[in-house]
């Protein structure tokens, strides 16, 4: 199969895998659910290397989000008093 | 440039992700539906961003650079420096390429040359010349007839933008003497001297091929002109009961 259309069709199913999981678990925090989405892409596109027609401005906007996510973390464990 | 089924599918798909999120936060206040549309949006704009014929590039490059080197060596060989004509022919089944050698001065009939099924050296009168197979990309076979400059845009950007990924976008203009194709930040071209000569750019090539399908008429490459990332040829198209003298 075109390794296109297999990023496609593993990144959904992974996608709604994940959701379903998560759901089940009772998790209720949106950035667990982003952090879990952004790691299946990049995994995804690290191991299946799709092609893109320009810049990855997925990978970018997720690996933002990413970062803001952990740095809230972070921050919250440093505050904490 | 015209969306193609996998950015009109992406984004349609993102935006269902985009208004299902919104909504199952604001008015629902879910969040397992709110990341479901999060995830909706993430499949959407990876679809958008996944060209619908990808190739790969570096062994569609080797395979044209050979193509075009055996090209190269025949006319060098037979001495070629006129421009080729394209021409498209029952005959052939495709857009072959009239390489003229020698023109006689009572000029040269075209449709003579596509009515040559076979055969790589076209004698005709005091006429010679020879028949190259130009790269070429599948384009559906085209639709004769069609006139109308957005017709054949829609073909060269099937040809050169989607199928091919030659270049980025193209536009195309009707003028009085032909077509005028700007072909913006071209990807792929070959660097051989006698084949830009005689058969134009790689783009230009794959170009007057599309038009003569499509209009089922002969075509020369005029003239093409680079600028920066810009190219553009000028098309012009021949009548079949056309002679040709130079």
């Amino acid at each position: 199969m075109d390794r296109n259309n297999l990023h496609l069709i593993l990144l959904a199913t992974l996608i709604t895998v994940a959701t379903s999981i998560l759901a089940a678990l009772g998790e209720n925090r949106l950035d667990a659910y982003v952090s879990v989405f952004t790691l299946i892409y990049f995994a995804l596109t690290a191991i299946l290397r799709p092609r893109r027609r320009m810049m990855d401005l997925l990978a970018l906007t997720l690996l933002a989000a990413f970062s803001y996510i952990v740095a809230v973390r972070i921050l919250e464990i440093l505050i904490k008093p | 440039m015209p969306a193609d089924r996998n950015t009109s599918f992406g984004l349609a798909i993102a935006t269902l992700g985009l208004v299902l999120g919104l909504g199952a936060y604001t008015l629902i206040g879910s969040i397992p539906l709110t990341a479901m549309g999060i995830g909706l949006i993430i499949i959407g704009a990876s679809w958008a961003l996944t060209p619908p014929h990808p190739i790969p590039r570096k062994a569609v490059l080797d395979i044209i650079e050979s193509s075009c080197s055996n090209i190269e060596a025949l006319l060098e060989f037979v001495g070629a420096a006129r421009k080729a004509i394209y021409i498209p022919s029952e005959a052939y089944g495709r857009v072959v390429a009239y390489v003229p050698l020698r023109i006689p001065e009572d000029g040269l009939q075209l449709r003579v040359i596509a009515e040559n099924p076979g055969r790589v050296i076209v004698r005709q009168g005091g006429s010679l010349g020879v028949i190259v197979n130009p790269p070429r990309v599948e384009f559906g076979g085209g639709n004769p007839g069609i006139e109308d400059s957005e017709n054949i845009e829609a073909l060269l950007d099937y040809a050169l933008v989607e199928a091919s990924e030659i270049a980025e976008s193209i536009k195309t203009v009707r003028s009085e003497e032909g077509f005028i194709i700007e072909i913006y930040k071209v990807r792929v071209d070959v660097e051989y001297q006698r084949f830009r000569i005689v058969m134009g750019s790689l783009p230009s090539c794959l170009a007057a091929q599309v038009v003569a399908a499509a209009l089922s008429k002969p075509i020369q490459i005029a003239d093409e002109k680079r600028i920066g990332d810009k190219l553009t040829v000028y098309l012009k198209p021949f009548e079949w009961t056309e002679t040709i003298y130079t």
